[in-house]
This record gives structure tokens, sequence and C-alpha cells, in this order.
């Protein structure tokens, strides 16, 4: 038993240091992973984003409140902080020009008698016009020209029902007007900051590891094959070496090398970029675990391939097609893509990594995926061993 | 050899690597099953341009002015509102970008809004996501009226002296006497393709993607092609290196056209794309094809491995696909990614198909685009013939 593990370790050593030589475990490996999570943190770093810019206009003929309108909004204090919402006076002609070849994303325009419609008896009027194509700046125009009107209508309500109530003179009336003019909504949004220290890298960093270690470990499963081809399987098998050892060593090559592998992308990204993963022991578990398992399913299509070809082909499928389903291409999925994801050993790993990464979960979080990945990787392996087995035999 | 042998030469070249590459299981996966399973994925997950924000609300008051609110907030065209009944499970969701921000209706909201205080809003957002200003906007519309009512009655108070439960019913009486505001929304422009048909994004993009991904992963072939010494032992026939390598290309710029054909075909017949101008189509796939093709020839010419040249070719597919907008629009990124994005041949590609299919463009109107596209391939191409003609004969 003892001498079946040594060799076994030898076994493992040795494919481990021809894969290191090979500079395309390094590529694919590391380099790969890391380069494609940077392009996507570089390309996101900033958080979702969304910009609009909205025109405000003044069609009504010189009205003295619709300046004031057009005024308090372009004046700077209703824009975000960086411009992600931004309000600029137009001309009332330039309007539907503008929001048709896009200069503008949407825009609102003050018509009929604003004084009329605070002192007399006439409707607010805003006119809203989006771009068809831009149904959710739109919206938010409508929602500017709701908060417009409410203001106006806010005054409106204030002085006239005070008017009403004290009988005021034309004199106090036109005094109660001044006084309600501006006065700000009683219930007001306070924005305030979810800390968060997700970075998208966490997500697609290891998203891309699991893809290519499929071809890394698949690569390693297969030299079973090729080692038979070659001769050099017979060589070791004419040495008082059990095929266990053979098969054990094979296996712990894959697994030790897919361990390195995703430990390496973990600790680059979070020593050079300062990502956060979230609760290391957590980490840990279902890097371990998603490598068996993927190291479970490489084992298992290599073991009922056929021939060497047949197995590359199949391994580069497998690992194409569960990286699609398993959402490895997209964050934040909703429908058809999240109710797949989770019949994939990635994507249950990927759920599990933004857990802790972005949920701040714990170990005892993901422990149930852990164990499944486990389950998965063992019940696949055991399979594919087997029928290894057969092929190290012949 | 004379015009018409050299002829038959490079058509039975591309004929034999065309064969070759149609009996590969994994050339067919990547050309065709997976291409398509990822439209549908993209297509069905969501539209190319979101109509709402998703906002989680949280109300702890649970009263009837409370609900009064999460009324007006439905009713919002910008807003879609989840309800909530736990702050952390709102807080863990906003993290993990599954909610643009979140809205605490705070406990005590109702009696502030029966003591004419000013009630405060909790509006939620991670510090990163630049499109909180857009939903305060939407948010402070859908609260004003709410809060422009209750300003008016603590001033109807404060001006007659009378208690706020009498200024509000007041304030409500008069209201009923005063016309609602006209919010007259119109649109201009017509709804693009892309924004009414989801899939219309979906399949210019895995067209894009993959007949440049398959166009490098054709170089693992060639570079089979190479070690097993079959173009040594072509150039030894009175054919030359130049017809083989015109057959060479001939074969790959071939299969790219089949790819995007099928990918064209199927995206009308299934997808209900509709395609716009034939010649400017036509003149977009055919260079591109040139692009991938010339890509291919030149990765085959420097790699030195078949597995070296898939461990390269995967991670550049993916990356160049990143950050040439095929796997996001670089609508969505900041100006510098734009700005490298457009190294990309993609990036190109994707500008000239959002013109022909969204805005009806014709040749002369993507003329920059096929104009740089065919830089790319004249490039490539010529390099790529330059390093495989070196790697024939040296």
């Amino acid at each position: 038993m003892r001498g079946t593990w040594r060799a076994a370790w030898l076994i493992a050593g040795n494919d481990l240091r021809r894969r290191v030589r090979d500079r395309s475990l390094l590529i694919q490996g590391v380099l790969a992973p890391v380069g494609l999570g940077l392009i996507v943190g570089v390309s996101f770093g900033g958080g979702p984003s969304f910009s609009a810019t909205i025109g405000v206009a003044d069609a009504t003929g010189g009205s003295a409140i619709a300046a004031a309108v057009v005024d308090s909004l372009t004046s700077g204090d209703a824009t975000g902080d960086d411009g992600d919402l931004a309000f600029v006076a137009v001309d009332a002609a330039d309007v539907r020009p503008d929001v048709t070849d896009g200069t503008l994303d949407a825009a609102l325009v003050v018509v009929g008698s604003p004084e009329n419609a605070v002192y007399g008896t006439a409707p607010v009027r805003i006119d809203v016009v989006g771009s068809a194509g831009s149904v959710l700046s739109t919206s938010i125009a409508e929602s500017v020209a709701s908060s417009v009107a409410a203001s106006l209508r806010t005054t409106k309500l204030a002085a006239g029902t005070t008017v009403t109530l004290t009988d005021a003179t034309p004199g106090e009336a036109e005094q109660v007007f001044a006084a309600a003019q501006g006065l700000t909504p009683a219930v007001v949004v306070d924005p305030q900051d979810v800390q968060s220290n997700f970075s998208i890298i966490s997500y697609f960093a290891p998203a891309m590891a699991m893809l290519f270690l499929f071809f890394t470990i698949g690569t390693g499963a297969r030299s079973v094959i090729s080692e038979r081809r070659e001769g050099t399987l017979s060589r070791i098998r004419a040495a008082p070496v059990s095929d266990d050892a053979v098969l054990v060593g094979k296996t712990l090559g894959v697994v030790v090398l897919g361990s390195i592998s995703l430990a390496t992308v973990w600790a680059v990204t979070a020593l050079a970029f300062g990502v956060d993963w979230g609760d290391p022991v957590g980490v840990a578990a279902v890097l371990f675990s998603v490598v068996i398992a993927i190291a479970g399913i490489a084992l298992f299509v290599t073991g009922i391939a056929r021939t060497e070809n047949q197995a590359d082909a199949m391994t580069t499928i497998v690992a194409l097609g569960l990286a699609v389903l398993g959402g490895s291409f997209f964050f934040g999925a909703s429908g058809l893509v999240a109710r797949l994801k989770v019949y994939t050993p990635n994507g249950q790993a990927l759920n599990a990594l933004t857990e802790l990464s972005a949920g701040e979960g714990a170990l005892l979080d993901v422990l149930p995926t852990v164990l499944l990945l486990l389950l998965v990787g063992v019940v696949t392996g055991a399979v594919g061993v087997a029928a290894l087995r057969k092929k190290v035999a012949v | 050899m004379n015009l018409r042998q050299r002829r038959l030469a490079v058509g039975q070249i591309t004929r034999t690597e065309l064969k070759r590459y149609l009996q590969d299981r994994i050339a067919l996966f990547t050309t065709l099953l997976m291409p398509v399973i990822l439209i549908v994925l993209i297509g069905s997950a969501a539209g190319s341009a979101p109509d709402e924000f998703l906002v989680g609300v949280l109300d702890e008051d649970g009263s009837a002015t409370s609900q009064d609110l999460l009324a007006s907030l439905d009713d919002t065209p910008a807003l879609a509102v989840v309800e909530y009944d736990d702050a952390e499970q709102l807080r863990r969701d906003i993290r993990l970008s599954q909610l643009s921000a979140g809205l605490v209706l705070p406990s005590g909201l109702s009696s502030s809004v029966d003591a004419g205080r000013e009630v405060q809003l909790g509006l939620l957002t991670t510090q990163a996501d630049q499109s909180a200003p857009s939903v305060i906007a939407a948010v402070n519309g859908a609260v004003a009226d709410e809060g422009g009512r209750l300003a008016a009655a603590v001033f109807v108070a404060e001006q007659t002296g009378r208690p706020l439960a009498a200024a509000e019913a007041e304030v409500d009486a008069y209201a009923a006497t005063v016309p609602p505001a006209q919010l007259d929304v119109t649109t201009t422009g017509t709804v693009r393709q892309g924004d009414e048909n989801a899939f219309t994004g979906a399949v210019t993009s895995q067209l894009t993607l993959f007949v440049f991904a398959n166009g490098l992963f054709a170089a693992a072939a060639l570079v089979e092609t190479r070690r097993l010494g079959v173009s040594r032992r072509a150039l030894s026939t009175p054919i030359g290196s130049g017809a083989l390598l015109a057959g060479l290309a001939g074969s790959r710029f071939s299969l790219a056209v089949l790819q995007a054909g099928l990918l064209l075909v199927i995206g009308a017949l299934w997808f209900g794309v509709a395609w716009g101008s034939p010649p400017a189509t036509a003149a977009l796939v055919a260079v591109y094809c040139l692009v991938a093709t010339g890509a291919g020839m030149l990765l085959g010419a420097v790699a030195r491995t078949a597995d070296q040249a898939i461990a390269i070719g995967v991670p550049l597919a993916i990356g160049t696909a990143m950050l040439g907008g095929t796997m996001w629009p670089l609508d969505v990124v900041g100006p510098v990614m734009r700005v490298i994005g457009h190294v990309m041949p993609q990036a190109w590609a994707m500008d000239a198909w959002s013109a022909i299919v969204n805005d009806g463009a014709g040749l002369s109107d993507v003329a920059l685009e096929i104009a740089v596209l065919g830089g790319y391939a004249a490039a490539f191409l010529v390099a790529g013939s330059w390093a495989l003609q070196r790697k024939l004969t040296h």
C-alpha cells in the first residue's frame, strides 16, 4: 500500500513537472483567467452604468415660472455628481430634432401658461418628448416632469387653500402666493451608500479559470491514453507499479494541477489587484470542491472516449457547453440562464463564490454547494477511473 | 504549371481542407451549435436596452400612507418594484447587483406625515452604481405628489392656525377643484430593430464572435498540417507555395462564409431578424470572413503545436470578443474602453451591423467600417502568408 502511494506521488509529480514546463499551462491556468477577469473589471469597474441627457425647454413664450423651472433644473443641483443624469437648456424648436438625432435622450417642454396654472384654473402642462428607442430615458424625463408639476401644484394647493380659507384680499393673496413659492416637498429621498467590496473580477476570473481548467485537466487525464499510445505506459507497468498506482497518480496530478491553477488566480487577483473574494476558508473550500468536480467530469469524459481525439473533442464540447450554460460569460443573469446555471458545476461554484464575495457569506452558507460539488466529482471520477482502468490494463 | 492547373490545385486543396474540417466534431459544435445556444440564451435573457430600474422596497411602516407611496412607486414607468421584508436581504441583493437600488419606507413614516414633519426615505445604492442619479429622479417623481400635498397642508396650518389634520382635509378638498397636471408623452424616431427584437443584437454579436473565434481555432489544424509534413509533401509537387497558401486560405474563408451564411439564415428564419441592405450585409460578411481567415493563418504560422494554438486561440477569441463589444455593447463601457475596443476588428464589425440592421444603412453608409476591416484583413493575410511561407520553406 505504501509502495502504491509512493509510486502514485512520483507519477503525479512527474506529470506536474511536465505540465509546468509546458507554457500552455501558464497561459490557460493563470494568464488567461486573470487577463480576461481584468478586461471585465476595467470595463465595468465603475459599476452598472446608465446615463441620460435630458433637455429642458420653455415653450410658453415668456413665462417667469417656466424660466425658473428651466433654470432650477439646469443649474447643476439636480444633476448627478458625475453627470450621469444631465439636464441641458434647449430651444423648444430644437427639442424634436435633438431627440431624433440622439443629441438628447429625452426632453421636457413647459407649455401653456404656468402662471395661469398656479394663480388661475388652468392645468399644469408639460410635454415629454422621448426617443422611441430609449424607453428608460423617456420614463425618467416623465418622472422629472411629475416632480416639476407636483412642485407647481404644491404652491397652488398651499396658497389657494389659504386664500380661500382666509378670504384674502387680492393684495394679501399675492403675498400668500409669494410665500408659497418654492415650498419643498415634505417627503424627500435620502441617498445612502451600501458598502460593497465586491469586484466583478472575483466573478469572471474564476469563471474563466474554470473554463480553462477543463482543458488543462482534460490534457492531464488524456495523458493515460497518450502514454499508452507512445508506449511509456507499458514501460511504467513493467516496473513494480500497480495499475492502481498509475491511476491514483494521474488523478492526483490533475487535482493538484487544478488546485494550483485556481489558487494562483485567486492569489494574483487578490494581491496584485486587491480583489476581495470573501471568507478565505469558504473560498478555498469552493475552489477545491470545484476542482474535484471538474477533475471527475474530465476523467469521466476521458474514460468513456474511445480515442485520444474523441476525448479531446468531448472535453472541449463539455468545457464550452458548461461555460455557456453555467453563466461564465454573464454576470447577474436572469431568466433561462439563471435557471440553467444551477445544473452545472461551474455555475454552482460561481453562485457560491458570489455569495462569499458580494453576499458576505461564510463557509456554512456555501457548505451545501461544496458537498454537492464533491459528490459530483467523486461519482463521475469513480466511473471515469473504472473505465480508464480497462484502458491501462489493455 | 499553367494557370488552369494552378486554379484546379487551389480548388482541390480548398475542398480537402473543407472536408477535413467538416468531419471535426468540435468544429461543428463551435461553428453552429454553440452560437445558436448563446443566441437563444442571450436573446431570451433580456432586451438590449433596459426599460426600467428594479428597485427593492422595504416597508417598515406598514401604514396606509406607506402603502400609498408604494402604489405610486409601482405606477412609475421608470421603476419596477419588488417588495422586501428583510433589510439585510435588501442590502445583500443590492450588493449582488440584483437591484438598482433599495428604498426604505421607515417606521414612523405615517406618524411623521400626520405630525407634519419632513420624511426622509433612505435610497440605498452602491457607490459604484452610476445609475443612482436617474433612480433618485424617478423615485422623487413618484413621491412628489404626496410630499407636495403634505408640504401644502403644513403651510396652510401655519398660515391659518388650523390643526394639521384639518389643514390636510382643506387641502384635499381644494385639490379636488384643481385640474390635474397634463403630462403628454410623445416619442420621436422609430423603434430600432435591436430594441424591439433582442435576438437582433444576439445574432449579430454571436456571428461576429464565432466567425473570428473559429478562424483562430482553425489555426490548430493548420499547425497539424505543418507538423505532419502534409504541407511539405504538397510543396514537393509542382503546385508551389503560392497555390498551397491560396488553397489553405480559400478553405478557411469558405468555412467562415458558410458559418456566417448559416447564422444569417437561422437569424432570419428562427429569430426574425431583418437583415437590411443585401450589398452592405454581403460586403460586411465577406470582409469580416477575410479578417478571421487572416487571423487564423497568422496564429497557425506562429504557434508551435496544436495545443499551443488552442491555448492561445481560445483566450484570444474570448478577450478580443469582450474588448470588441460582442459580449456586451460598447455603449455600456466608459470612453477609454470604447477607444481600446476599436483596436479590435470586432468593434468595427459590430458598428457596421448596428448601422445595417438598426438604422437601415446601405453599403456607402458603412464604407468606413468595411474599409477598416479590409485593412485588418490585408494586414493579417499578408503577415500570415509570409510567416507560413517562411515556416514551410525554411
